[in-house]
């Protein structure tokens, strides 16, 4: 298996392995320098910044900084430039089901996408792009991070259905009721279009998501399920353009997919 | 002036056109429109619109069509009603690929396509010299005061086209516009199901709003290409996207037009 990169929401990032992480109220965000797998090795340390036709990303060890102004199509451009051949991603997520309690880690197989805004697609313009995404998410990343979630903790669950929202607001009584009656279990932004994006350029992506906790410590768990994730994957994620590469449409290099 | 625009979908970039047509691009507010190629169907000017563009392949997806100049330059042209074809994907299990059904209703799920003309449509400097009716020709369905979003005279007549044709279409199906070019998710299907939908495209919303802001008539009739995601079926998939497609579906719209023509003479 290739490289495995992570995605971070920015409040997990900052406090990854730092004492008191997963506590909040104990935990002052950016402080301290951060202990995990890669402490005392200096990559968690290593600030790279890298620049993308999207704009800028930043990348701390093996995590790549999700903030509220980054655009997602530069976070999975850089993960596939860096030569990465999965993404695990992690987010915050409000609770849709009533049975759902807070720091519960939640790995979703399905989206139902309501974003707006985001830019959902490398390939503007183009001819192609009509990407089959059933599932969403990569089946065997998704069984790795339920795995490790269940290492963690036994408030671990899978087969939950992700609400993607914009995220510039927060979702109304009645409109969680809504995505109730949807079969939503989850609701939350980050994943969505991510997940789209990194399918187009034909990478493993899934994601474990934390119910009501901003500044979870998950990093720990993301490195586990890489861990565990197959050596040798079955899915098809990365023959997600092989229809498209049959016609003739596009070549092998993606970088002329989305130019 | 032109009385009908047809815009066809799915592999309407297979066809062979006769070399002798006109082709025409209609510059717009929104940028140029077309080609479209113009026709007489019993001497009666049509103009076809390829919505996906392309020769001999699919030259644009449907999030980035550029609706707003293909319905300006049908008016533009003269059009009083757009003859649409659209591929689906069934919800429902009488609905199975291959074959057809005309839109009565539809649930527009597009998240990022301007769906009007705004204060352009409103305004009468701009408007008249876009949407100015012309007399219509004798024993037409007559005028702006259609009925409903899909004209009921339309899909009565796309119906026994299809069936002149040999094909039984339903009648009436309930189509969800979704934002694409990626496919839905299983979730995404199920929602839209529950809501009513039988068919899912990408590409009728907004066409037909635009169509009816500038006083256009509408009607559409889909292919169905395939299940959607998640709807079981037996046997192997099918995904019917092939060049007879477009064969098909342009007969049909001939044949509409030749039966009026043999109706009012």
């Amino acid at each position: 298996m290739g490289e495995v990169l992570f995605i971070l929401p920015e409040a997990m990032a900052a406090g990854a392995g730092s004492p008191g992480a997963g506590h909040p109220v104990l935990r002052h965000p950016g402080t301290g320098a951060p202990e995990t797998a890669y402490s005392g090795t200096g990559a968690f340390d290593r600030l790279i910044l890298h620049e993308t036709p999207y704009g800028k990303v930043e990348q701390r060890g093996p995590v790549l900084m999700r903030t509220a102004g980054t655009d997602p199509r530069a976070l999975i451009y850089t993960a596939k430039a860096a030569g990465a051949s999965a993404v695990l991603a992690a987010a915050r997520v409000e609770p849709v089901s009533p049975l759902l309690e807070p720091g519960d880690l939640v790995v979703p197989v399905d989206v139902i996408d309501l974003t707006r805004l985001l830019p959902p697609t490398f390939f503007v313009g183009k001819g192609y792009g009509f990407i089959r995404l059933d599932p969403p998410f990569c089946p065997e990343l998704s069984a790795a991070l339920y795995a490790a979630g269940r290492e963690k903790t036994p408030r671990a669950f899978r087969g939950a259905t992700y609400v993607g929202v914009d995220g510039s607001r927060e979702a109304t009584p009645a409109e969680r009721r809504m995505y109730r009656t949807w079969g939503a279990d989850v609701l939350g932004s980050g994943l969505v279009p991510e997940a789209f994006l990194a399918r187009e350029l034909e990478l493993c992506y899934a994601a474990l998501t934390v119910v009501g906790e901003a500044q979870a410590d998950v990093l720990p768990v993301l490195e586990r399920a890489a861990q565990l994730a197959p050596g040798r994957r079955g899915c098809s994620c990365d023959q997600a353009m092989a229809g498209a590469r049959a016609q003739g449409l596009i070549g092998e290099d993606w970088r002329e997919w989305v130019d | 002036m032109v009385d009908t625009v047809i815009i066809g979908g799915t592999a309407a970039y297979h066809l062979q056109f006769d070399p002798g047509w006109t082709e025409r691009t209609v510059d717009t507010p929104y940028g140029p429109a077309g080609p479209f190629r113009i026709f007489a169907v019993a001497g009666r000017p049509v103009a076809f619109l390829s919505r996906h563009g392309g020769e001999g392949r699919l030259g644009v997806t449907p999030p980035f069509i550029n609706y707003r100049a293909n319905v300006w330059a049908a008016r533009a042209l003269g059009a009083r009603r757009v003859l649409s074809w659209n591929s689906a994907g069934s919800m429902v299990r009488a609905l199975p690929p291959g074959s057809l059904a005309v839109v009565s209703d539809l649930i527009d799920w597009t998240r990022r396509r301007p769906d009007s003309f705004g204060a352009a449509a409103r305004d009468p400097a701009v408007r008249d010299t876009v949407v100015r009716h012309p007399a219509p020709p004798a024993g037409h369905a007559t005028g702006p005061a259609y009925a409903g979003l899909f004209d009921p005279d339309l899909r009565a007549r796309l119906v026994r086209a299809a069936a002149a044709c040999g094909h039984r279409a339903a009648p009436g199906a309930v189509y969800a516009a979704t934002e694409g070019a990626r496919l839905e998710t299983r979730a995404e299907i199920a929602l839209l199901a529950q809501a009513g939908a039988e068919l899912v495209g990408m590409t009728l919303a907004p066409e037909v709003f635009l169509a009816r802001e500038l006083g256009m008539a509408y009607g559409s009739i889909c292919w169905v290409s395939n299940y959607a995601t998640g709807v079981p079926f037996d046997g192997p998939e099918q995904r019917l996207f092939g060049p007879e497609v477009g064969q098909l579906m342009f007969r049909i719209m001939l044949r509409l037009l030749e039966e009026e023509a043999n109706a009012y003479g």
